[in-house]
């Protein structure tokens, strides 16, 4: 064995080990979702992974104790009322990914490419505002949004995430490493700025815009402060929201909240599925590797 | 057609859906958002979420039928602070410690409850004496506790059987529980190392209370402008509780905790006592929710261990209406409620800590739960209330300063880094600096 293989092999050891821990809890919710209550803990010490009445572990399976395990499912969607959360998250979620990143698409053009008086102190203005912490801006945002009278609103769970500087500031990396000679060509084609950045740039930029749409989306989805503080009845309440009920002050309960947790994160599970080819060449391209 | 036309067809379809569906489930959202029924208000109750907060609320609902209450999951204090702060305040919250009540109260947050008292029908008269740093401030009654818990020790009767230990008996002291403690630890080798495979007791890093008080040791002085952590007394009671777990060996250390934690690293008191690695756990009598659920734990409880002094430590949390509450007459009518023997023995009898209501009917109806026979020592948790006190704060230091101090020099404790004694001395010494600086303050906001 040469010591390329050997090189080889415990590179794929490391990130074998590394895509292992990665999915450890998964599988552990994953199961948990199927447990009765009495077994999400081991009593004798050890993790316990496995459901007791697993199916492949008993010699004939029990229809009875098949719907027990299942039953986490039906019980967390009837206790928090998981279509209408739903709903609520899947609106929010998109609206406001694709808010983002049409906002910060549109300021990275303006960043990497127009040449405007302090464009570079305000871009770097603009990048210092991630150093602030949202729960020091959260008060001041609350009481601006309540002069407003989006208390309680969709708008006030949607508007205030739908300016990015981390999405502005990725996108104009991105943006700026493509070639100006194409957006030459469009001027001389007599296009303008927003034809440009629409049938130019746009088109060039899917792997960034499939990335950013991809965190954004998931910063959405499992957004929990702001919707908590932001919204004060249940019709408005978004899944992270919801799966709080699970957890009580004394108690937890396991086996529905990692049955509320599987169903909440299947669509960031289809997303990064669709996304999955632009997304690592735009992590790749726009230099986020290491965000 | 080729291929890119195809393409375009189908994503222009797609974008097309897609925006159509998200208008129409916009529309739909916005339109189904007033939950409250016309000619009905509705009181907002934020508090921990809870599988009997939906009862609860059936049951006032029901005698309540023009007021409906939506349980607000989660009081945390940064979103209590920010709705408070942005003028949108709950109608009811809970509050858990005697401090942040206080420091409600004083910023005048909190509505007086005194003048509505006999109107609501809110049973103050019945709550337990102990229990006053929840309801009161400066004499005006601010908040109402639903249910406490005196601390006392939940036991694994099968480990005792096994051990061949007799069950603890109300009244026993520390030497006695030290006693059982010891036979109850057993270790097992592995690979040649002597490890522990079940401690005797366990008692959480933040409950430590009593040990001081059973030596009459405080933490602060009576005004609050003073620590007394480096008083003989206190010094004897964290020279105990140390012993407890460095020289007896009984309670399990941080790292043994985590490494007989049955779920990689969450070496909770709770776990190891459902997982049978400890033998006796100190603690509240909510702690019976969990410990219900698990069929195969034999367990009971007796009275905290006591030295010279007879006492245990009380936790609870109160329910104050903010000033501000814009349905003031429908929240004082829920509080009213919470005290009343229905919810009383609602929230008891599913495991949570016992009713902050003594009256007489409550109380006999609690002490016997048909629905769970094992359980036969509730009248336990009843009796140590003559015995429970509330954990001290002081005015002018923050406890969050408290516990940061303390979880630093403990820790240095419990790596045998600095002696309990030499712990209690920087403790006094770090909390008293930074009173004495809240002192010389003029800004300081107590």
């Amino acid at each position: 064995m040469n010591r390329r293989t050997l090189a080889k092999a415990a590179l794929y050891f490391i990130l074998s080990v590394g895509a292992i821990s990665m999915l450890a809890p998964f599988v552990w919710m994953a199961l948990t979702s199927i447990k009765q209550p009495g077994e999400v803990f081991a009593a004798g010490g050890g993790i316990k992974w496995l459901p007791e009445h697993f199916f492949w572990r008993d010699t004939i399976v029990d229809c009875a104790k098949y719907r027990a395990w299942w039953g986490n499912y039906p019980d967390a969607w009837n206790e928090i009322n998981i279509p209408r959360l739903y709903m609520s998250s899947i609106f929010v979620a998109a609206v406001g990914t694709f808010g983002q990143v049409l906002t910060s698409a549109m300021a990275a053009y303006a960043f990497a490419r127009l040449r405007f008086p302090g464009r570079d102190k305000l871009f770097f203005a603009y990048l210092a505002t991630m150093m602030v912490p949202g729960s020091v801006t959260m008060i001041p945002l609350f009481v601006i949004l309540r002069k407003m009278h989006w208390i309680n609103s969709y708008s006030g769970l949607i508007v205030p995430g739908l300016f990015s500087a981390y999405g502005t500031f990725m996108l104009r990396q991105f943006f700026m490493g493509l070639p100006a000679e194409l957006e030459d060509a469009a001027k001389i084609d007599g296009s303008g700025y927003m034809g440009i950045w629409m049938r130019v740039i746009l088109p060039l930029s899917k792997p960034a815009l499939a990335t950013l749409t991809t965190f954004t989306f998931m910063g959405f989805w499992g957004s929990y402060m702001w919707p908590l503080v932001i919204t004060v009845t249940e019709p408005l309440r978004t899944l992270p929201i919801g799966l709080r009920y699970f957890v009580g002050q004394h108690a937890t309960n396991y086996t529905q909240l990692m049955a509320g947790s599987m169903i909440a994160v299947v669509p960031v599970l289809l997303l990064f599925i669709f996304n999955q080819r632009y997304f690592v060449e735009g992590i790749k391209l726009s230099g986020m590797g290491g965000k | 057609m080729d291929n890119t036309g195809l393409t375009r067809i189908f994503t222009t379809i797609g974008v097309i859906f897609g925006v159509t569906a998200t208008v129409a489930l916009g529309i739909f959202l916005t339109s189904t958002t007033s939950p409250t029924p016309k000619g009905k208000a509705s009181i907002r109750w934020c508090v921990d979420p809870n599988p009997i907060r939906k009862e609860q609320i059936k049951l006032f609902e029901s005698r309540h039928p023009d007021i409906s209450v939506i349980n607000d999951p989660g009081a945390e204090p940064q979103r209590l602070l920010t709705q408070l702060a942005g003028d949108v305040p709950p109608d009811v919250m809970a509050l858990y410690d005697p401090q942040t009540i206080r420091l409600f109260a004083k910023n005048g947050v909190l509505l007086d409850l005194t003048p509505y008292v006999s109107k609501y029908n809110i049973a103050v008269d019945k709550l337990y004496p102990a229990l006053e740093p929840y309801v009161y401030h400066e004499g005006r009654i601010v908040g109402i506790p639903e249910n406490c818990g005196p601390f006392v020790v939940f036991y694994n009767k099968k480990l005792f059987r096994e051990a061949g230990v007799p069950y603890p008996k109300p009244g026993w002291t520390w030497e006695e529980c030290l006693d059982c403690a010891r036979k109850l630890t057993k270790y097992k080798y592995e690979n040649s190392r002597r490890i522990p495979s079940q401690k005797g007791l366990f008692i959480n890093n933040t409950d430590w209370w009593l040990l001081i008080w059973m030596h009459n040791g405080r933490l602060f002085s009576e005004d609050g402008k003073r620590c007394l952590m480096d008083s003989p007394q206190v010094k004897k009671g964290i020279r105990f509780w140390a012993d407890l777990r460095l020289k007896h060996k009984v309670m399990p250390t941080a790292s043994e905790a985590q490494s007989m934690a049955p779920t990689g690293a969450w070496g909770s008191d709770a776990l190891l006592f459902r997982a049978s690695m400890v033998a006796m756990t100190l603690s509240g009598r909510w702690m019976s929710i969990q410990y219900r659920e698990q069929k195969d734990l034999d367990w009971d409880v007796v009275s905290a261990p006591h030295g010279p002094n007879r006492v245990t430590l009380l936790a609870s949390k109160a329910y104050a209406i903010p000033k501000a509450s814009p349905n003031r007459a429908e929240a004082l009518t829920f509080i009213g409620h919470l005290l009343q023997r229905d919810n009383q023995l609602l929230v008891s009898n599913y495991g949570d800590g016992i009713p902050a209501n003594s009256d007489s009917t409550i109380t006999k109806a609690f002490a016997y739960n048909p629905d769970y026979p094992n359980e036969k020592n509730n009248q336990l948790h009843l009796d140590e209330m003559k015995y429970a006190r509330v954990q001290e704060f002081s005015p002018y230091i923050n406890n969050l300063d408290v516990s940061a101090i303390m979880a630093v020099e403990l820790d240095k404790m419990w790596l045998q880094q600095q002696s309990p004694d030499a712990a209690c001395d920087v403790i006094a010494k770090r909390i008293n600096a930074i009173i004495r600086r809240n002192l010389a303050n003029p800004n300081f906001l107590d």
